[in-house]
């Protein structure tokens, strides 16, 4: 079954008209097939949607239902078999692992299930290293304003060993935002935490979220989190079995809900080149009293 | 049974996975080093045995450095023993323009008792029966080639004119000649005489030689060992060239001792590979547990493994060994100067011998430790990576490296030595390398992204960085000291020959041609000559009491033989300010002729003699005595004519003396040797240029053999960081592929490798520079008595040659992560 186009009946309010209009990510016929001693295997088929730019889309699906393929062809960690994927207004195919790379530290975020920081590295490093990679020349700077936007001020220094599940996936968090990403893809961000952390966490993913207006693709097992996002696809089996609405408005915090995107006027602008790495500085200065107040709350609760 | 089936299994599943290779190349490394050295020596012991035989000429030789006399002869009658000698000495041998230092030996009818002559006529060799005919000579093959010379050519020797009869292609004795290149002459001794070589003060090395086909050689051994006289020696077939047994034995154990060093660091990396192994196994011994197997089975399989995993390991250790030893014989036969026969099995089973120490003492203890791993690790994950006891680890890793040692060094004090010595050096190399990552530590703030992550793996992997540091370290250091000892030293010892220091001995000059060598050294550009007495002595008395060399034996072996041996006495007017100084006492003043001595420091100092003391010696069968006045430091180096012990002009006026003297030519000119020779058949010219190339070359070949053995350390470094490497691969890859999904480019992970590389290799380099330099600093203030000069280009050259190594080998080895692409990743941290 292919459900094409299904972005355009989304519900979700537009920050601006051009980014209802543009589509973010797209999957065309995607397909993947492996071959194995027992004979080849089909992990994903025909699959076909398109996502928004600012759109938060989950990924739910059973086990082996080829979510997480989904998710790194969409990412460009993976070769399809079949199809293409177009990420950011690029079309995959054309592009080799480096050219991929490059795509992905220029548009794209990461949040792991375990985290994924650099065990060598500082959380101040670890949020420095995407902007690094892309050669930015003040990485320092945006790094430290958004991990003391996350509350970790205090623990710049500290190696990911030294800081808990909760901390180390606001460093997580922290590297995701600080290059601005166009598309933020989240693996079962919340897996290895426990609920009341989970939850906090999942708060402070969804309040950045909005803060930036980057796109979202969250793979996940837990049909609550699911509902949070504007839109969830269900995969079966290797195919898109259907994707249903949610209604995911309380997440959205009332400004950008009531379309007033001044306070982040380069935030999520689909098409908009991420090449101002101060933008996540703006990002944690121009947060007014109460989201400020809100992540507070959010890391208070993941420090606790 | 079922467990060793499993365990072959096992091993097979992990051979194909790559698994094993470092655990199994770390193994083949220590054993190919042990086997490699063990080969050599095993096959230079084998050419001596087989050398003994012919080695003596006879059964027992009487050596001494006077003509026998006739005690020895007329016990050899009474017992019915076979008799003959040989007289030998060194003189210039000419052959048309040809000139040159030959050895000549003299050959006593009925020589040899033992083994035959192997001559060439130019007909083809055969062994020859008898000795040279009357009027003709033998020649060695090398000495025939060196004054080209042919069968039937004439030669002079002294003052008579022979023809060469044959070529000597093998001689009973000599045949070990170490580094003696020198063409050797064999004349009958019936015409010795005739040559006027023979005179009163030359040197020459009489041995009388028995034999008997019924054993009684040993009765003549039996009855001469109390009746020997002052510079006699017995030599038998059993102790037949001890000097050249002493070397090889020392060359054994050095060399082993050397190459144990790299069995050291191979056995590290066995201990970390053997690590790395177990850990990955914990899963599969959980599954098993689960599944019903007993912690004796899964014993059974994981040692069963190990142990087969070390067949294979020293199998390929010893294969190793054995090629590199066939590469070694080439070289090996030229220094001994003989055919070298083929190795015996006695290596092979060293080489399995440590291979199983090693595996047994640093890989077992991880493995054995898996029995203990609790079913419930199916569960839950976290639970039961069991650690081996540490002081099971490290009572087996001492306790093997204390055995190999103890077996190679022989003795326990030599080998707490040695472990003390390598133990202590590798800490001094760990703990450079802790400041220098230390710093390092501070530098990666100042460096950006894939430099950062690389100089942050070093100081966040620090005990493993500070192993491969030091593991590597102490490789190149071994190979820079080496560089340096050699080419440095070697080189500014030859520097420090002042440019005009002399470089050819003119010796055994009669007093009858004093005027006439005087005035061809005036011809070709000597100013004024001083030819020096030389009077054969031999040390009698100290303070009117009897001394032989067990007197002197309590110090040291160099003072025993001083004591034993004849020396030079010489008379001189004044003291040589260029090259001597008066440290004690008072030097004589011109015009003394009152019996005194003035003795070279070194030489005091070795006897516990001072000023004032009244030596005597035993000069031709008289006594002459007198005191000591005046000490002299002597620099030998100024390569003029200096004697352990002068008296004023006049005491020794009375006996019969032969003079020396030197002079300085150009470099290979062969004028004023030719002009002596001509003028005095007699004179012995001895080449220093030839001398010191020699040194040189033989230094070369000695240090040639140590460098072998010095790769397999750098070699053994090399693993340790690839077995460290390893054992954080899978680490690597998952931060690898995390960098990858960031955006990183495959230029910048490599980067951030070669980075992480490039600093190990330059501290492996620079620390092993720094040790390197101090200890040959060390050699050449406390050997070599030079001034120590460090050189900046060595620290250099560490650096560039550990970066090289390092980054090549570390890039090699990761650069599977770069290729893996980030999905691969993905699903494995999904997994």
């Amino acid at each position: 079954m292919t459900v094409s186009d299904a972005a355009t009946r989304s519900p979700v309010p537009a920050k601006t008209p051009a980014d209802t209009d543009t589509v973010m990510v797209r999957a065309r016929q995607l397909g993947k097939r492996v071959s194995l001693p027992s004979g080849p295997l089909t992990i994903l088929e025909g699959v076909d949607f398109s996502i928004r730019a600012g759109e938060r889309v989950a990924i739910v699906g059973a086990s082996g239902s080829g979510k997480s393929t989904l998710l790194s062809l969409l990412a460009g960690l993976d070769t399809p078999s079949s199809g293409d994927v177009e990420l950011a207004g690029t079309w995959l195919a054309g592009l080799d692992e480096d050219g991929r790379a490059k795509l992905r530290g220029e548009q794209v975020g990461f949040v792991f299930q375990a985290f994924q920081l650099l065990p060598s590295l500082t959380a101040l490093e670890n949020a420095m290293l995407p902007l690094e990679l892309r050669g930015e020349r003040d990485a320092r700077g945006p790094a430290q304003a958004i991990l003391e936007a996350v509350g970790l001020g205090e623990r710049l220094n500290h190696y990911p060993r030294q800081l808990s599940g909760g901390e180390q996936q606001r460093v997580a968090l922290a590297r995701a935002f600080v290059a601005r990403p166009q598309v933020l893809f989240a693996d079962e961000p919340t897996g290895n935490l426990d609920t009341h952390t989970g939850e906090a966490v999942v708060n402070l993913l969804f309040q950045m979220n909005a803060e930036s207006g980057t796109t979202l693709v969250l793979v996940t097992h837990d049909p609550e989190l699911a509902a949070r996002c504007d839109r969830v696809l269900h995969i079966d089996a290797g195919r898109l079995a259907r994707s249903s609405h949610a209604d995911s408005s309380r997440d959205r915090p009332d400004a950008v809900v009531e379309g007033d995107s001044s306070r982040l006027p380069d935030a999520g602008v689909a098409g908009t080149t991420s090449s101002s790495a101060s933008g996540s500085k703006r990002l944690s200065q121009r947060m007014d009293g109460r989201s400020q107040q809100n992540w507070r709350e959010n890391c208070g609760l993941l420090a606790s | 049974m079922t467990g060793w089936r499993l365990a072959w299994r096992f091993l097979r599943r992990d051979l194909r996975a790559g698994e094993v290779r470092v655990l199994l190349a770390a193994l083949a490394l220590a054993v190919m080093a042990v086997t490699a050295v063990a080969f050599v020596t095993e096959r230079a012991e084998r050419a001596l045995a087989l050398e003994a035989n012919r080695l003596l000429g006879g059964d027992v030789v009487l050596r001494g450095d006077e003509a026998i006399g006739e005690m020895p002869r007329e016990l050899a009658r009474n017992l019915g023993l076979r008799q003959t000698e040989t007289w030998s000495f060194r003189s210039m041998l000419r052959a048309g323009e040809g000139l040159s230092l030959s050895e000549v030996r003299a050959l006593g009818e009925g020589f040899p008792l033992r083994g035959r002559y192997r001559i060439d006529e130019g007909a083809g060799e055969y062994e020859a029966d008898g000795l040279p005919a009357p009027g003709n000579v033998w020649l060695t093959r090398a000495g025939a080639q060196l004054l080209d010379v042919a069968v039937g050519d004439t030669v002079r020797l002294g003052q008579s004119e022979l023809r060469v009869a044959a070529l000597v292609a093998q001689e009973p004795d000599a045949a070990m000649d170490y580094f003696n290149v020198a063409p050797r002459v064999f004349v009958r001794l019936d015409e010795i005489h005739a040559t006027g070589l023979v005179q009163e003060g030359s040197r020459i090395t009489h041995r009388f030689i028995v034999a008997s086909d019924d054993g009684a050689a040993q009765g003549f051994v039996d009855a001469m060992q109390n009746r020997l006289e002052r510079g006699q020696r017995l030599e038998t077939v059993a102790d037949a060239r001890p000097e050249v047994r002493r070397a090889l034995d020392r060359a054994d154990r050095f060399l082993g001792l050397a190459s144990l060093v790299a069995v050291i660091l191979a056995a590290i990396a066995v201990a970390m590979a053997a690590r790395r192994h177990s850990a990955r196994h914990l899963d599969g011994c959980a599954v098993l547990r689960c599944l019903g197997a007993s912690q004796r089975t899964i014993s059974i399989i994981h040692i069963g493994e190990l142990m087969m995993l070390g067949l294979i390991g020293c199998g390929l250790g010893v294969l190793g060994g054995w090629a590199v030893q066939s590469l070694l014989s080439g070289w090996l036969a030229q220094i001994m100067n003989i055919a070298v026969p083929a190795a015996g099995w006695l290596p092979v089973a060293q080489g399995f011998a440590v291979g199983f120490v090693v595996l047994l003492a640093f890989a077992v203890p991880p493995v054995v430790a898996l029995r203990k791993v609790p079913a419930l690790r199916v569960l839950r994950r976290d639970i039961g990576a069991v650690e081996p006891g540490a002081l099971l680890v490290t009572l087996a890793g001492l306790g093997g490296v204390a055995a190999l040692l103890w077996w190679k060094a022989g003795s326990p004090t030599l080998a707490l030595t040695m472990l003390g010595g390598i133990a202590g050096t590798f800490v001094v190399l760990a703990l450079l390398a802790l400041v220098l990552v230390a710093a390092l530590t501070r530098l990666r703030t100042r460096m950006r992204g894939p430099w950062r992550y690389g100089l942050a793996n070093v100081s966040r992997r620090r005990a493993a960085s500070i192993a491969q540091i030091a593991s590597l370290g102490l490789g190149l250091m071994a190979i820079l000291l080496l560089t340096l000892v050699r080419s440095d030293l070697l080189g500014r010892w030859q520097q420090s020959f002042p440019e005009d220091a002399p470089n050819r001995f003119i010796v055994n000059v009669q007093p009858d041609q004093l005027d006439g060598v005087r005035s061809i050294l005036q011809q070709h550009g000597e100013q004024v000559p001083t030819l020096y007495p030389m009077v054969r002595a031999r040390l009698a008395t100290v303070n009117g009491e009897p001394v032989s060399g067990e007197t002197y034996a309590a110090r040291g072996d160099r003072a025993r033989r001083l004591a034993e041996r004849e020396f030079n006495l010489s008379s001189v007017a004044t003291l040589r300010e260029s090259d001597n100084a008066v440290v004690a006492g008072r030097f004589w003043q011109p015009g003394d002729s009152s019996p005194q001595f003035s003795v070279e420091q070194g030489m005091a100092d070795g006897f516990g003699w001072k000023v004032g003391d009244v030596i005597g010696f035993d000069i031709a069968g008289s006594h002459f005595e007198a005191p000591i006045t005046s000490l002299r430091r002597v620099d030998w180096e100024s390569f003029r004519p200096n004697f352990f012990v002068e008296t004023p002009l006049g005491p020794l006026d009375a006996h019969t003396a032969s003079y020396i003297t030197s002079a300085r030519v150009e470099r290979g000119d062969p004028a004023l040797t030719r002009a002596l020779v001509e003028a005095y058949p007699n004179l012995s010219v001895i080449d220093i240029d030839a001398v010191i190339d020699q040194v040189r070359s033989t230094a070369d070949q000695v240090a040639g053999a140590v460098e072998y053995v010095f790769y397999f350390t750098l070699l053994a470094g090399v693993l340790v960081l690839l077995a460290s490497i390893s054992a954080s691969q899978d680490e690597r890859l998952l931060e690898g592929g995390v960098m990858r999904v960031l955006g990183a480019r495959t230029a910048q992970l490599r980067l951030a490798h070669a980075s992480e590389f490039i600093a190990i290799g330059a501290i492996a380099g620079v620390v092993a520079a720094i040790a390197a330099s101090v200890i040959s600093g060390a050699i050449a203030v406390q050997v070599f008595e030079q001034a120590w000069a460090p050189d900046w280009r060595v620290a250099l050259a560490g650096g560039a040659l550990g970066v090289v190594v390092v980054a090549v080998t570390g890039l090699v080895a990761t650069r599977r992560i770069a290729r893996m692409p980030p999905a691969q990743t993905l699903r494995a941290l999904a997994g």
